[in-house]
């Protein structure tokens, strides 16, 4: 699996854009915010971590868990796609989504932690505009092209579930 | 979505005794006219009285293959009555019928089997003879034509069977094995090639088909270099097992996790999957996949071991078989005696 693609399937998943209808809708502080991002970055990383562990616990295999995994972003990018907007909850629910979630357990399971890590890094960063953001419009189109990629990713990794051993 | 995977343990002793089971069921078929039991509805106590030459075949392959060569000899006696001699070959069709190609290479793979295990050569120049048979039905692009017309006397154009051209090339690259130097492997590499890179759009599959006789044929060949498209078919053809190993070990039967396999199923999948094993452990560039492999061959061959009926059932017609659905057929003996052969070689 290229390093590229396992970042762009993270941009495609934390997604910015939807970060962003959610900061235009609640308006959180910036303590919260900073919170939101703090809290999904720990539980990525525990994913990360714990993601072989959990799968053989699980008596998973990693290519089986990708293809499922894959499904999943499938369905959350559709769903973001054609809805774009938030959904009520706490501001931390915008980041801390199953696709996320199952992203990171599955490149927890393919990838070194530290690889993992690394790729998980640009979509954090990118995450931070999102608390400036002012314009509702920009940020569905931003939030429906990252649910374009997010769509392309489980689609990709799906196919590699199927077709690795 | 992803149900556990569920791979009972299983020992190479286990496996030894399972194949021993399935080839000792296949054996007390065998009728005084050199034919075998066909299938078995166990809850009807009935024998069925289809018949398939292809199976035939089949069957007589995977006992010289497992070294049962009496077994094997007493159903090669309905071969030997029922040969269709042409120009310089020779082709296994009972009269009246026409002569399949998938047919004739299980024959011809269960010939080299004989010769490879027995080192007895009485039944070389029919191997050739076949062999011949199975190249004239090969075209130019790799392509086999399934049948030989009885009626007209000629190779029939535009049908082919879904794996009567990866048996054909399993032929070919065990003639290779047996007879060196005679330009079976050159034979073997066309068919592959075909399969590897058109058959799929040639004869209208919308999907890539998956073919553990193309397996066997690319582990045949793998000491001999293979080319970049065959080991990029053979991992494509890892990966297809494997899933379906997962996919299978992830469905128990049970109500709400219902898609079991019969035995047949269960084992294509092991042979496949087995036999690019061997591929891997022959060429480094699919190094990558030996430990993957000798998991899925591994749970592959405890589902499969698991699912036998045992040795100590009553019913000679049940004991070492597969059931789906409360029936058995030839080649679910076949089929899973082929993979246990395989993974025999993982599990230590």
């Amino acid at each position: 699996m290229s390093f590229a693609f396992m970042v762009a399937a993270f941009l495609g998943t934390a997604n910015a854009g939807r970060v962003a209808l959610a900061v235009v809708a609640t308006r959180p502080s910036p303590r919260v915010f900073a919170a939101a991002l703090a809290a999904a970055a720990a539980v990525v990383v525990a994913a990360m971590v714990l993601a072989g562990s959990l799968l053989d616990w699980l008596s998973i295999s990693p290519p089986s868990f990708r293809l499922a995994a894959g499904i999943v972003l499938l369905v959350a990018g559709l769903r973001t796609f054609v809805w774009p907007f938030e959904t009520p909850g706490p501001f931390a629910a915008v980041l801390i989504t199953p696709e996320l979630v199952a992203l990171a357990l599955s490149f927890g399971a393919d990838e070194s932690t530290g690889r993992a890590l690394a790729a998980l890094v640009p979509a954090l960063v990118a995450v931070l505009p999102a608390y400036r953001a002012r314009r509702r419009d920009t940020g569905a189109i931003a939030a429906r092209f990252l649910a374009a990629l997010t769509i392309v990713a489980g689609v990709t990794l799906g196919v590699w579930g199927i077709r690795d051993v | 979505v992803v149900p556990a995977e569920r791979c009972p343990a299983v020992t190479h002793d286990q496996i030894a005794h399972a194949i021993d089971g399935a080839t000792g069921w296949l054996v007390r078929g065998l009728r005084p006219d050199g034919r075998y039991l066909y299938g078995y509805t166990r809850s009807r106590d009935e024998m069925s009285s289809e018949y398939n030459e292809t199976r035939h075949a089949g069957v007589l392959y995977i006992l010289y293959r497992a070294g049962k060569t009496s077994g094997g000899d007493a159903g090669l006696r309905h071969v030997l009555v029922n040969l269709h001699r042409h120009d310089d070959w020779t082709a296994f069709a009972p009269a009246g019928t026409d002569a399949e190609a998938g047919a004739n290479g299980l024959l011809a793979a269960a010939l080299a089997y004989r010769r490879i295990t027995t080192g007895d050569g009485r039944y070389d120049a029919l191997a050739r003879r076949i062999g011949r048979f199975l190249a004239a039905q090969t075209q130019p692009d790799g392509s086999v034509r399934q049948y030989w017309s009885d009626a007209t006397q000629r190779s029939v154009p535009g049908q082919f069977g879904t794996f009567s051209t990866g048996e054909t090339a399993y032929a070919f690259a065990l003639l290779n094995r047996v007879f060196p130097g005679e330009g079976w492997d050159r034979h073997a590499h066309a068919v592959l090639h075909y399969l590897a890179t058109r058959r799929d759009r040639a004869e209208g599959y919308s999907t890539r088909q998956a073919d553990h006789w193309a397996s066997y044929a690319l582990s045949q060949l793998a000491p001999h270099r293979l080319s970049d498209v065959e080991v990029a078919y053979a991992r494509r053809l890892a990966g297809y097992f494997g899933y379906e190993i997962r996919f299978e070990s992830q469905h128990t039967g049970r109500p709400l996790n219902i898609f079991t396999e019969s035995g047949a199923d269960l084992g294509v999948v092991g042979e496949g999957e087995s036999a690019i094993r061997l591929v891997a452990a022959r060429d480094a560039r699919l190094a990558d996949l030996r430990g993957p492999l000798d998991e899925r061959i591994g749970c592959i061959a405890g589902i499969t071991v698991g699912r036998q009926v045992p040795a100590s059932d009553p019913n000679p017609r049940a004991r070492g078989a597969w059931f789906f659905d409360d029936y058995t057929q030839m080649d679910d003996q076949q089929h899973a005696t082929g993979a246990l052969l395989g993974a025999e070689q993982v599990v230590r």
